[in-house]
């Protein structure tokens, strides 16, 4: 049961694994701005629907989010971690982070 | 080192072929996701944070480099240019695509490597003595036996579907390298009346139950080996529980059920499948140990190195900290630090690998190892040699000497990439290592292990360390807890809770705190942490972590 008064849906894409988030139009974006934000009665019955187009994501799961004039922003540091990868210095090895992880410092 | 045999190759390639089937139906959507997850586990393949993670097993943790050459390539080709050593001496690739994987596993299968039981309710990857075949206290070779429970373990029908997973290490040297007594079996080479055998331990383990496992046969001789390690995980199989998932592991079925009746059910099992065991493990045992014979050694002029060591302070303090005695006089064990300085515990480039094959192969009989603390061993590096090696690791960034003190920390991969973390455990690990690299105070504070875990399952082995630390969720903010005088050898000891947890803010300076507070503490400074930590008790190492509470009292 969601706690949060704003959630979404999140899952991983099933062949990149990547994040994506359950949109209004009952499909998977890759962006955090086209998720449907949903009250708590009605995170569960979005995830028993999002849970039935697992040919495109899986694990999907409810996280909470708060609204910023509009921008929804992920609450907790797991949350946050997965919507914007790992932490800065945990990638600053990696050619493929290098450049955005520096920016984020 | 072990080489594939056609059996082998074919058991390897059919796998490759069969999971490579298993993908496309799960893409054209024959298979459901809950039809294909455990496939995908058996196969070594998670599904973490952000992304799949596939987790290549490294059978006691050997390689050559052409093993280690291939690793890089996969890392490069599939993966986003980097690898991840981890506590079970494997390598970890956190990027990996769905399609993608049948073809990195075909990659694997090239150079004689799987990832076949790196998770699921298996026997998992067998790990030894990461200094097996060089240490100079070993009583003997631990590698054909690990072998040999890998051969056995492999697609074992009967221990597909065990209450939980299973771990086994084996070390044949009296200092305990391989953390046996934290294992669901422990196997440790002993010698009584001029002949070698095993101490058998079980039931240890760590997770949110820490246990130091129990002897259940202190001399075992070695022609039953396999059928008693047989006897044990059959019992287990049987008695372990099946009903709650954190009650499932063999330290809990050890603990419910007392050692004695474990070790009489073991024994009566063990009797009833011992006339099976008609000698063909024994065979079997005797073509491995050939695959393991020691390299010719070479006998070569020392005098560069001992200029070098004397003239170049560097190296000096290098060789100092990352060497361990070898067998052979003019030899040394090298460890290479995964561990630089403010860098990510484990995590190794492509051309970091590439770097450490070369030197393999040029300098060290082609021979590495993965230690299950996070770094790369090179075992048979003539001394003659060792002027060398360093500079190629130093032109890779690899020549930290740091083995064994503040910053040569285990670290999970914790929440940066882990679906189960409750808090990060790499920025932590990097914080702290950079600090006391600031502090220039590590090698004067000496021998001491952090371990640090993101979660109470504890993969980055807390609980046995001399300070160890928990990442956990305390409403919705990361909490960290310390634990103390945990000892991972043949001492083992799980640590004790120091107090209430640190924020992420606070856990770095607490550990300084901490750290140097000890250095006052000491006798002198050939006590290290952990002896004056068992001197002392935890009062005065508390005082330094809570100094607020201590003037509230």
């Amino acid at each position: 049961m969601a706690k949060s008064e704003h959630n979404v849906i999140s899952g991983n894409h099933l062949l990149g694994g990547h994040v994506v988030y359950w949109t209004a139009d009952q499909s998977w974006s890759d962006a955090l701005a086209d998720a449907l934000v949903l009250a708590p009665k009605d995170a569960a019955d979005q995830l028993a629907v999002a849970g039935t187009t697992q040919s495109v994501a899986v694990g999907a799961e409810v996280c909470p989010v708060s609204l910023d004039g509009g921008a929804i922003r992920p609450i907790t540091r797991r949350d946050a971690i997965k919507l914007n990868g790992p932490s800065p210095q945990v990638l600053t090895h990696v050619p493929s982070f290098a450049a955005t992880a520096i920016a984020a410092e | 080192m072990y080489t594939y045999n056609d059996f082998d190759t074919k058991a390897v390639r059919d796998r490759v072929a069969q999971f490579r089937a298993q993908v496309a139906r799960r893409i054209d959507g024959s298979l459901t996701e809950d039809e294909f997850k455990p496939l995908r586990l058996m196969n070594g393949l998670y599904l973490q944070l952000h992304a799949y993670m596939l987790r290549v097993a490294i059978p006691y943790g050997t390689l050559n480099s052409r093993q280690m050459r291939q690793l890089a390539m996969i890392g490069d080709r599939w993966d986003r240019g980097y690898g991840h050593f981890t506590t079970r001496q494997n390598i970890q690739f956190n990027w990996p695509k769905l399609q993608d994987v049948p073809d990195m596993l075909d990659a694997l299968a090239d150079v004689g490597m799987h990832a076949i039981q790196t998770s699921g309710n298996t026997i998992r990857n067998v790990t030894a003595d990461h200094f097996a075949g060089a240490a100079a206290d070993e009583l003997l070779d631990p590698r054909p036996v690990a072998e040999l429970l890998r051969q056995w373990s492999t697609d074992h029908p009967e221990f597909q579907f065990l209450p939980r997973k299973f771990k086994i290490a084996v070390t044949g040297a009296p200092n305990d390298r391989a953390v046996t007594k934290a294992h669901d079996i422990g196997l440790r080479m002993v010698e009584r009346d001029g002949v070698t055998g095993v101490e058998v331990i079980i039931g240890g383990g760590l997770g949110r139950t820490p246990m130091i496992g129990k002897v259940v046969r202190d001399f075992l001789p070695l022609e039953d080996l396999l059928p008693y390690v047989e006897a044990i995980v059959s019992v287990y199989n049987i008695l372990g529980r099946r009903d709650n998932k954190y009650k499932a592991r063999i330290k809990i079925t050890v603990h419910e059920h007392g050692i004695e009746e474990m070790r009489s059910r073991i024994e009566t099992r063990f009797q009833e499948i011992r006339p099976d065991f008609k000698g063909v493990d024994q065979e079997l045992l005797a073509q491995i140990r050939t695959h393991f014979e020691p390299p010719a050694w070479l006998s070569l002029d020392q005098s560069d190195f001992d200029k070098a060591y004397a003239s170049n302070p560097v190296f000096r303090s290098w060789c100092d900290t990352n060497l361990a005695d070898h067998r052979n006089p003019d030899y040394a064990i090298v460890t290479v630090s995964v561990k630089k300085h403010g860098a990510v515990p484990g995590d190794a480039t492509g051309d970091q690998m590439r770097a450490l094959a070369d030197i393999a192969e040029t300098f060290a009989h082609d021979e590495l190892r993965i230690s299950h603390v996070q770094n790369v061993i090179l075992p048979h590096v003539p001394k003659a040699h060792l002027f060398q090696v360093w500079q190629a690791l130093r032109d890779a960034d690899l020549a930290t000497a740091n083995i064994g003190l503040v910053s040569d920390i285990i670290a999970c991969p914790g929440m940066d990439y882990c679906a189960l973390a409750t808090a990060r455990s790499i920025p932590v690990a990097q914080q702290i290592s950079t600090r006391f690299e600031e502090l220039k105070a590590e090698h004067d504070v000496g021998p001491l292990q952090i371990k640090i875990s993101g979660c109470i399952n504890a993969c980055g082995h807390h609980h046995v360390a001399h300070i160890g630390i928990l990442g956990l969720d305390r409403a919705g903010a990361e909490s960290y807890q310390i634990t103390l005088g945990g000892d991972a050898t043949e001492t083992a000891a799980v640590g004790q809770r120091a107090g209430p947890g640190f924020s992420a803010d606070d856990i770095v300076p607490a550990i300084e705190r901490l750290v140097l507070g000890y250095l006052d503490l000491r006798d002198d400074p050939s006590e290290d942490f952990l002896t004056a930590f068992r001197r002392l008790g935890p009062e005065p190492f508390q005082a330094l972590l809570y100094p607020d509470a201590q003037t509230a009292a």
